[in-house]
């Protein structure tokens, strides 16, 4: 009985043991050793071993370092904790603001969870979904929201930290990546991997000699990664989300069989808008008056990032006001804020601050008159952003495609400033160099690459080489180019002087007030019997809740 | 839980304790010092030597074969031989629980005993050489190296020579040479060994410092390039005396110059800033105050000169020039 105590107890103490026996051992050893030494060498060694003893400590540390980073994957090393799906915790209902690609994305995640069914039909489960879109649309956390929908391990990573300066490194971390999702598919039965920016990895591949083999290393492991996925079967879908054109990512990454599925997370709609501001209004506290429509109407072209900032700036401002909650006022200059920049003091000339008032009414002017799709929000001439002012007029309503009259009634806005000057003054700033850059792109598309020119030159001359197109067609094309900006130029000038009456009461108001809201641009536009012309009656033209900020 | 708490601090105490009494204990304790020193000569080297210990000085005898060549100088061989002497005196010193604080190493050549070489060594500096607290270019200029004429060798044959004028009987000249003539020395140049007898004194800090002076200007007059072509150097002694109210260092020196007449006083200038700075060396070195002033005598010259012991120290540091810090009996630069 007491043998097989002792034997147990050896058994359950044996690393403590050995440990113990080895420690005694060397005790011994270095006893004998130092015994083995004249008295003053003794005292010599001991008198050092503290020392020692440290720079062994040091040099284990930097072994152990070394060891780690070099021998043991080092820059390979992949840091990534996978995160059980349940505890990413977003949930599908927060996902507001694309129900297109919710939809999809829906599917997707049924086709995961459902994959024994798939499987039993013949199917085969989806094993990519490449999300494109804008940024600030919410790929990433619609890729969240299908981890926590699919109740999967999800590991998240950026293309870029693929890239390294070492060939090969990218390549071994995709390796690791994979075996890691791998391993935790076996283990959970599936999981998702969600590869962020994979334009970083997924451009297209260039075979010289002048670099570019890292990449090309990467995206082959990728590649390679991914179709073994359907050899092992194993559950793993792999999520990819990127900003640029599909046409940019490597035409091996979009087969099918990789990336199967192609996701367009876009900017929302109006209807998306209105969920988006509800969503970010109800975690604030807002005034349940506000019009949700109407916000969504003002949001044009906004991302649900941007809705987000917009009402995080609006909580901030109306706390500094001291306002309980936030109100429309508050959302409004948020809008400003973001659209505009803020505002900031520089000291400019009496002389400038006419001018730039002639050039910004001259633009305030031309958007009114010319650009029935735009409402003028704005005029300043306060500073901001590098400017001496700016005009604020967002589309009423987003526009997936321009006609010829519209994209001239942009060049006819760019050019307003520059007409206002020359017909004030007989001269023009520096002012109209941003102005001059966005016209001239505007004519420059328009006949090089749409066929809007006189000549009637119609294709995409820009996609042809320069070398290749003959000196004739060029110099059409830019007389083209040339040509629709002096139409432009000489119908904003006609515009303005038939209404410079307007012009320089906008000038004096300006010059006076600094800034001028919607409602006093419209008040004076009325006073010389011009109404804002009406394109979308619901798309908040006679939008009033704006003036002043209401 | 509470017992094994305790198990690993134990072990570790008991192992600590273990292995730093190890080096309390003196490998050489000082009961058995000459015999430990002869054992060790004997078990590592196979050689067989003679030691004694007088006050804090010990000192190693060894007559070997083919010490000098035939030009009298020491043999290559002997070298390493000379060298595993000055080796294991210095472990024994510093392994030893005696006080001491010399060793000498005296070696003869069997064939001609007239002649030794003695090593006189400070066990200070050995130490401090060992510690790397002193280069071995300074380790080899603190040690004091003689090749000399057995000075009680040379003694007795004088007297010896007397005796056979006077035709004394051997008996009675031995009795007369222990009872008047083979007293212990007085001085470092007359240690030796002679007739299985040691002629050893206790050696003092200061004496040894005032012969380090002295070996110190031989070797930079007759070693410096730039010296040796300046000068002629023939000779240099150095004593410690402890006066009643004055405690000095004397030394005398014969150096000549070598350049022509109207370089001479600023190469006399150089000699004795050359010497002041070798006694500044030495004396700082060991942080040695003990002493009033430096009194030199130039001997080619007939000159006195004397510097105090403050300006001996501030020399260096203050770049002070000689003629100012120097005071000679006659007028000298």
């Amino acid at each position: 009985m007491l043998n097989r105590k002792i034997v147990m107890h050896l058994r359950q103490n044996k690393i403590k043991i050995i440990l113990a026996a080895v420690i005694i051992i060397l005790v011994i050893l270095s006893y004998i050793g130092l015994m083995s030494l004249e008295s003053f060498y003794r005292k010599m060694t001991l008198a050092t071993m503290p020392v020692q003893f440290i720079m062994a400590g040091i040099h284990a540390g930097i072994f152990v370092f070394m060891y780690l980073t070099f021998m043991r994957g080092g820059f390979a090393k992949l840091d990534k904790a996978p995160i059980k799906g349940r505890d990413v915790d977003i949930r599908w209902d927060d996902v507001v603001g694309m129900e297109d690609a919710k939809q999809e994305a829906l599917e997707v995640v049924q086709l995961i969870k459902d994959r024994a069914r798939v499987h039993k039909m013949g199917g085969s489960v989806v094993k990519g979904l490449l999300m494109l879109g804008p940024p600030g649309c919410g790929k990433t956390y619609m890729a969240k929201a299908i981890a926590t929908e699919a109740d999967m391990p999800f590991i998240s990573m950026s293309g870029s930290e693929f890239v390294e300066v070492f060939v090969g490194v990218g390549a071994s971390r995709v390796r690791k990546l994979f075996k890691k999702a791998r391993d935790l598919a076996y283990g959970y039965g599936g999981c998702i991997l969600f590869i962020d920016e994979i334009d970083a990895i997924g451009r297209s591949r260039s075979f010289s000699f002048m670099g570019g083999q890292e990449t090309n290393s990467t995206l082959n492991q990728v590649l390679a990664e991914m179709d073994g996925l359907k050899g092992k079967d194993q559950n793993i879908v792999v999520i990819g989300a990127t900003n640029a054109h599909e046409g940019h990512l490597d035409t091996a990454l979009l087969r099918p069989g990789r990336f199967d599925r192609k996701l367009m997370v876009t900017k929302p709609s109006q209807e998306d808008r209105e969920k988006l501001f509800e969503f970010y209004l109800s975690k604030v506290k807002a005034d349940p008056e506000l019009d949700l429509g109407r916000l969504a109407r003002r949001a044009v072209g906004k991302s649900p990032a941007d809705i987000a900032n917009i009402v995080k700036e609006s909580a901030l401002i109306a706390t500094r006001n001291q306002r309980p909650e936030i109100t429309l006022k508050d959302i409004s200059e948020a809008f400003e804020r973001v659209d505009l920049g803020i505002k900031y003091r520089l000291t400019v000339t009496p002389k400038e601050k006419e001018m730039t008032a002639y050039h910004e009414s001259g633009h305030l002017i031309t958007t009114f008159l010319k650009a029935p799709t735009k409402t003028v929000f704005k005029a300043s001439i306060i500073p901001r952003r590098g400017a001496l002012g700016v005009v604020w007029s967002p589309e009423k309503e987003e526009l997936h495609s321009k006609s010829k009259e519209h994209m001239m009634s942009e060049i006819m806005i760019s050019l307003g400033g520059y007409a206002a000057e020359n017909i004030k003054y007989g001269t023009s700033t520096s002012g109209v160099s941003s102005d001059f850059k966005k016209a001239m792109a505007y004519a420059h598309t328009m006949v090089w690459s749409l066929g809007m020119g006189d000549s009637g030159y119609v294709g995409d001359y820009s996609s042809v080489p320069k070398e290749e197109l003959s000196e004739e067609v060029k110099v059409a094309l830019n007389k083209d180019t040339n040509k629709l900006i002096k139409k432009c130029l000489d119908e904003t000038k006609k515009n303005l002087t038939d209404h410079m009456d307007i012009l320089d009461r906008f000038s004096r108001e300006l010059l006076q007030r600094e800034e001028l809201e919607y409602d006093e641009i419209i008040a004076i536009f009325e006073e010389f019997g011009i109404k804002e012309a009406e394109v979308n009656k619901e798309g908040g033209v006679e939008d009033k809740e704006w003036n002043g900020h209401a | 839980m509470r017992r094994h708490c305790f198990t690993f601090p134990v072990i570790a105490a008991v192992a600590a304790y273990a292995l730093f009494t190890s080096g309390c204990t003196p490998t050489y304790p000082k009961e058995e010092l000459p015999s430990a020193v002869q054992t060790v000569f004997k078990e590592e080297y196979n050689m067989d030597v003679e030691v004694t210990v007088l006050g804090s000085t010990i000192g190693i005898y060894y007559p070997m074969e083919g010490l000098l060549d035939v030009g009298l100088g020491i043999s290559e061989e002997s070298w390493d031989t000379i060298s595993n002497l000055v080796l294991v005196a210095s472990r024994v010193v510093l392994s030893t629980d005696a006080d001491i604080k010399f060793y000498c190493v005296i070696a003869q050549d069997a064939r001609l005993p007239e002649l030794q070489v003695v090593i006189i060594k400070y066990v200070e500096d050995v130490k401090r050489s060992m510690y790397r607290n002193i280069s071995r270019g300074e380790s080899f200029k603190r040690t004091l190296f003689s090749v000399n004429l057995t000075p009680q060798a040379k003694k007795e044959r004088s007297v010896n020579k007397v005796f056979e004028k006077l035709g004394v009987e051997e008996p009675t000249r031995q009795k007369i040479m222990d009872e008047f003539f083979r007293s212990p020395p007085t001085k470092l140049s007359d240690i030796g060994y002679w007739r299985d007898q040691f002629y050893i004194k206790d050696i003092t800090l200061e004496e040894f410092l005032a012969a380090q002076i002295a070996s110190r200007i031989k070797l930079e007059f007759k070693g410096e390039e730039k010296l040796e072509q300046a000068f002629d150097f023939k000779s240099a002694e150095a004593e410690y005396t402890k006066g009643p109210q004055h405690n000095k260092f004397d030394l005398k020196f014969k150096i000549n110059e070598q350049k022509a007449s109207t370089e001479i006083e600023n190469l006399k200038r150089k000699k004795i800033q050359e010497i002041l700075k070798i006694i500044n060396r030495v004396v700082y070195g060991y942080k040695f105050k003990d002493f009033d002033a430096v009194v030199m005598e130039d001997q080619m010259e007939n000159v006195t000169l004397s510097v105090s012991m403050q300006n001996v120290y501030e020399f260096t540091r203050e770049n002070l020039p000689v003629e100012e810090i120097v005071h000679t009996s006659k007028p000298y630069f």
